[in-house]
C-alpha cells in the first residue's frame, strides 16, 4: 500500500514538473517570457559579469543532474549509490563563488559610477512599459 | 519505480536542454542582446573596447569546457577543481573588475 502510495505521489510530482517545464518553455517559444535583456545592463548594453554567470550556472546546473543520475544507476555504467545527492566540493563551491561575486562586485562599481551630463546610451532600449500603462485609462 | 525514475530523468533532462539550446539559439540569433558585450563604459561616457573582458570570456569558456569534460568522463562525483584553475580565474576576474573600475573612476577618453 505505502510503495503504491509512493508511486503515485511521485507520477503527481511528476507531472506537475512536467506541465510546469511546458508552460515555461511554451512561454519562452511565444515570447511572453522575454529573454531579449537576459545578460543585458540597464543602459541596454550586454554585461560579461552577467554571461559569466549564466555559462557557470548552465554548467554547474547540468553536471550536477548528470551527477545524480550516474549515481541512481539508472542507467548501464552507472553506480548505484541509493539515488544520494552528491557532495559537493570546496573547488567547485569556489567556481561559482568567484562567478557571482565578480557579478556582484561588478553591479557595485556600475551603481557607484559617476554620473556625468550626457552620459547615458541614446542607443539604448527604453525599459519595457508598465503593465498598467499599455492601455489607456478607462480602457481596462 | 523504475519507470518513474526513468520518466523523471527524461523529463527534466528535456527541460535542461530545451532551455539551454533556447538560450544559445537566441544569443546566435541576436534576439538576445549581446551589444556591447566586449565595450567597456568610462566614468566621462564614452566607449571603449575592452581586453580584460575578451580575456574573461577565453578564461570562462576554458574552465567551462573542462569541467564539464571532466564530468562527462567520471560522472560518479563532482571533478576535483586543481587550486591553479581557481586561481587563473580568481586572476582573470580580478583584471576584469580591476579593468572595468579603473575605467569608471579614473578614466578618461
Amino acid at each position: 500500500m505505502l510503495s503504491l502510495l509512493e508511486l503515485v505521489i511521485g507520477y503527481l510530482v511528476c507531472g506537475v514538473v512536467g506541465l510546469f517545464a511546458l508552460a515555461i518553455l511554451w512561454l519562452i517559444l511565444k515570447g511572453e517570457i522575454n529573454l531579449d535583456l537576459l545578460i543585458s545592463e540597464k543602459t541596454g548594453e550586454a554585461s560579461m559579469s552577467r554571461f559569466q554567470l549564466l555559462i557557470f550556472t548552465f554548467v554547474i546546473g547540468l553536471s550536477f543532474f548528470l551527477i545524480v543520475v550516474a549515481n541512481s544507476g539508472l542507467h548501464a555504467g552507472g553506480t548505484a549509490q541509493g539515488g544520494a545527492l552528491p557532495n559537493v566540493p570546496g573547488g567547485v563551491l569556489a567556481l561559482l563563488g568567484i562567478s557571482a561575486s565578480s557579478y556582484t562586485v561588478s553591479k557595485a562599481i556600475q551603481a557607484n559610477m559617476p554620473a556625468k551630463p550626457g552620459a547615458e546610451n541614446p542607443t539604448a532600449p527604453p525599459n519595457p512599459p508598465a503593465p498598467n500603462q499599455l492601455a489607456p485609462t478607462g480602457q481596462r | 519505480m523504475r519507470a518513474l525514475a526513468e520518466l523523471a530523468y527524461w523529463e527534466v533532462l528535456f527541460l535542461l536542454m530545451a532551455l539551454a539550446a533556447s538560450v544559445g539559439l537566441q544569443l546566435f540569433t541576436g534576439q538576445i542582446n549581446t551589444h556591447g558585450l566586449f565595450h567597456g563604459r568610462r566614468g566621462d561616457g564614452s566607449q571603449y573596447f575592452s581586453p580584460e573582458r575578451v580575456q574573461l570570456l577565453l578564461f570562462t569558456m576554458g574552465a567551462a569546457f573542462q569541467f564539464l569534460a571532466s564530468v562527462l568522463h567520471d560522472p560518479s562525483k563532482f571533478p576535483v577543481v586543481p587550486d591553479s584553475w581557481i586561481y587563473l580565474l580568481g586572476g582573470s576576474h580580478v583584471v576584469f573588475l580591476g579593468g572595468k573600475a579603473g575605467a569608471a573612476f579614473w578614466g578618461k577618453s
